[in-house]
């Protein structure tokens, strides 16, 4: 596994160099099934269902030359972030890569400020005091696929591919900045800071799990139906069908962010930090003509 | 006996071609005969420098020498400027051997040993064309080995003890630090022999004579602070020094005060005669240049037609800004009272309900907050530096290259030196103070006290990056002022960043004297 590692300096002219020291161990399991659940004349039902479920643990991250005993990981910055506490993952080994470790909310202050749980189950508002602890993951517990296909009086098709990804966290770095009220009334604000000013919030945008939010979702990819026109009549066209397709046509979801998927890419993810591009969904009205 | 005749053709091919193996490269330079000419020798000499470049901004230099002394601060503006509590603690001294971990003094430690780094990698580099006689990659090796000197002084200055670090191949893995008075012998014994081989006039972005001039006397003028305990010779002897490099840099000829005390800082001020050693700031090729912004106020965005909104935080002390007389030119270089635009337009505070946009000289606190401060206060207290000239349509970068050696501090080094070694009745020490006074627009003075010269110097140097300097030299760091109480320990070096030695926990260890 490809990690930064921190090098003296001097002599060196940069202080973290990449080396590939970690392990890493996947572990998961994957089943496909496949079925002509009704296979007639008039109706074909096809349906595929897909599941599947791996964990990323970290088995080791050092060697005789570099050494970690954890990596702080999911580093996130924003307007009003500073300081040494904005990391949001740890690599350790015996984790899970995406583990999230941060400082367990524990309720707002009467004046407005974060409380965090501290190690001996007192509260502080005091982050550098605050507890971290596993509070989520961002990959997810385990993932499904399912897709169908029909075939109507030969002249109708419709299949419909829908995914359900079950148990993970997403970090809301954008409710937890655009999220605040200390902003307004001079910047753009989400309507959750609203919320927040009536609930009396007057701290600066702070890290704790109270940013953590459950990503579970199920999602329609893609939808299409058409319809065939009998061509058989007609030498000069071999084929003519009129379809309609959408592209995401749902999501349901309890994330208050604009898409629970966010990148899965490097050593840390699993955080929406304003630079979640939106999912377009898509219709399409469409003819086919095969000459 | 074909087989025969066909060998013999063979051999005979084989003993008549090339004699002379002697290879003409087209494509390459020999590394010995590399650098050819003064060119080639600047473009190597490029990463040697470029650490400059940061130390007016992420490099943090110039926040570790000025926010930290008692002319220049930070305050926090409510929900503005209070980044962690990094500038409050810069301005009341809070770091320790335990708190090790702020960013203007994380930051310069990488940079300065980045230099280094650089440094020793050309010297390595044009080592063997040096030998061979090769006389630019002399020069260079002379200019480069000044350029090392120059980021160790800064390092000691600031650090202490640190690892002194000549090779590039050889260089230890995990370096332990070494004494401080040791490298200070080192790097002004490499100055010294680098001299003869500089040149009088060049680029003030690379090493001339001048440069190393004013470099030696600087480490000669702090050399009692540099070698606390380990001085060899008299204090006399390193301020006669000072006053004999001074004298050296003056006799070069090349170098005048301007008439204005502000010439030296207008935009495109890379032909000041002034300046002897600068940092070539441009708004577009080379950034980095933005005290501006972080002092003038968002609204000066229309007092200086900029197409950006600056950040409106820093300014400078009361007590500080108080002590210059109001007919000093310098006052020029401070905003004050009404703001304008530059159509002449009063200008107005949005954030502060439309009111009239007055600095006032007058800080009320370090830590301004919505709860004890008005919008006033909090926005437009402290007067405002424009020291460096803010052209019309000036960016967040500024073209106005940054002195790091200028003439008018020499003279205040000679001045300097010659009142510690004679006391104050020198004559001459007050003349050359009278010159910076005079160009001022402020009458003569007497006499001098080693109080007055630091507090003229400390009117003339303002936002150039040595007051930290100057306050240890003179034994004023650890005294109290605004919202700063007198410190407790030592503060005048900085500790060894944490991360740093999280890397390499070898700089924990006691110095060790430099081996041969």
């Amino acid at each position: 596994m490809l990690a930064q590692y921190s090098v003296p300096v001097p002599p060196n002219p940069v202080s973290r160099t990449y080396a590939n020291v970690g392990t890493i161990r996947n572990r998961g399991i994957e089943f496909n099934v496949q079925a002509f659940v009704v296979n007639n004349k008039n109706l074909k039902w096809r349906t595929i269902l897909n599941f599947s479920r791996n964990r990323q643990t970290i088995v080791s991250l050092s060697n005789d030359q570099y050494e970690w005993s954890a990596i702080h990981e999911g580093w996130i910055s924003g307007r009003g972030l500073v300081g040494q506490e904005n990391w949001t993952q740890i690599i350790e080994p015996g984790y899970e890569l995406g583990t999230f470790y941060l400082p367990e909310y524990a309720g707002l202050s009467d004046d407005g400020y974060f409380l965090f749980f501290t190690e001996t189950g007192g509260v502080t508002r005091n982050l550098s005091m605050a507890q971290r602890r596993v509070v989520g993951h961002a990959l997810p517990r385990f993932s499904v696929g399912w897709t169908n296909n029909f075939k109507l009086l030969k002249r109708i098709d419709f299949s419909i591919s829908s995914r359900l990804v079950y148990g993970f966290s997403v970090y809301n770095v954008t409710r937890m900045v655009f999220g605040n009220p200390i902003w307004l009334p001079n910047l753009n604000v989400l309507r959750s800071a609203l919320e927040e000013a009536e609930r009396g919030l007057v701290a600066a945008p702070t890290i704790s799990s109270y940013y953590l939010e459950n990503g579970t979702f199920f999602r329609i990819d893609n939808i299409n139906i058409g319809y065939n026109f009998n061509t058989v009549k007609l030498k000069w066209i071999k084929q003519a069908r009129v379809y309609f397709a959408s592209d995401n046509p749902l999501l349901i979801t309890g994330y208050s962010g604009i898409d629970p998927e966010v990148s899965y890419e490097g050593l840390s993810f699993g955080i929406d930090m304003y630079n979640t591009y939106p999912k377009a969904r898509t219709f399409v009205l469409g003819l086919n003509l095969t000459f | 006996m074909k087989r025969k005749i066909f060998f013999i053709l063979i051999l005979t091919i084989l003993l008549t071609s090339c004699t002379d193996l002697t290879t003409r490269l087209y494509d390459r330079i020999p590394a010995d005969e590399f650098p050819e000419n003064e060119t080639q020798a600047a473009l190597m000499m490029i990463p040697v420098f470029s650490p400059m470049q940061q130390f007016l901004d992420w490099g943090g230099w110039w926040f570790a020498q000025e926010i930290t002394a008692d002319a220049v601060t930070c305050p926090t503006r409510d929900q503005d400027w209070y980044d962690g509590g990094k500038w409050i603690a810069l301005h009341r001294h809070e770091w320790s051997e335990e708190n090790n971990d702020i960013e203007a003094i994380n930051s310069m430690w990488y940079w300065f040993n980045k230099g280094v780094f650089e440094a020793n990698k050309l010297i390595e580099f044009v080592q063997p064309a040096a030998e061979n006689g090769n006389e630019q990659a002399l020069i260079t090796m002379a200019k480069v080995k000044t350029m090392r000197s120059f980021y160790y002084w800064l390092l000691i200055d600031n650090y202490g003890d640190v690892p002194f670090i000549t090779s590039f191949s050889q260089a230890p893995a995990n370096p332990v630090r070494n004494h401080r008075y040791q490298i200070w012998q080192k790097i002004v014994a490499d100055i010294e022999e680098s001299l003869n081989y500089l040149s009088e006039t060049g680029s003030k972005y690379s090493v001339t004579k001048g440069m190393a001039y004013a470099l030696l006397a600087k480490l000669y003028l702090n050399a009692p602070v540099y070698l606390q305990g380990n001085m060899e010779q008299s204090e006399t002897f390193y301020y006669q020094k000072v006053v004999d490099y001074c004298d050296s840099l003056i006799n070069l000829g090349i170098y005048d005060l301007e008439t204005d005390p502000l010439a030296p800082f207008i935009t495109n001020n890379e032909t000041s005669i002034e300046n002897i050693f600068t940092i070539g700031y441009d708004e577009n090729t080379y950034k980095g240049f933005n005290l501006h912004m972080r002092t003038l106020h968002y609204e000066n965005e229309k007092t200086f037609n900029m197409p950006v909104k600056p950040w409106n935080g820093f300014a400078a002390q009361e007590d500080f800004y108080n002590t210059y007389s109001d007919d000093d030119i310098r006052k020029t270089m401070f905003l004050v009272g009404q703001q304008y635009s530059y159509t002449g337009q009063s200008l107005t505070d949005p954030g502060a309900n439309n009111a009239p946009l007055v600095f006032d000289p007058h800080i009320p606190a370090l830590y301004m907050t919505a709860e004890n401060n008005t919008l006033e206060e909090i926005r437009m207290s402290g007067a405002r530096v424009v020291k460096f000239e803010v052209k019309l349509g000036a960016t967040d970068n500024l073209s106005n290259d940054f002195p790091i050696f200028r003439y008018a501090d020499v003279l205040l080094m000679k001045a300097e030196a010659l009142l510690r070694i004679n006391g104050s009745s020198d004559a001459e020490a007050i003349n050359l103070v009278n010159q910076i006074r005079q160009r001022a627009g402020l009458s003569d003075w007497t006499t001098l006290t080693l109080d007055s010269l630091l507090a003229e110097r400390g009117r003339e140097m303002f936002w150039e990056a040595t007051r930290r300097q100057d306050l240890i030299r003179f034994g004023k760091f650890g005294e109290a002022w605004w919202e700063k109480d007198a410190d407790t320990e030592d503060k005048s070096i900085f500790p060894i960043p944490k991360w740093a030695i999280e890397a390499n926990p070898n700089l924990l260890q006691t110095p060790e004297d430099i081996q041969e």
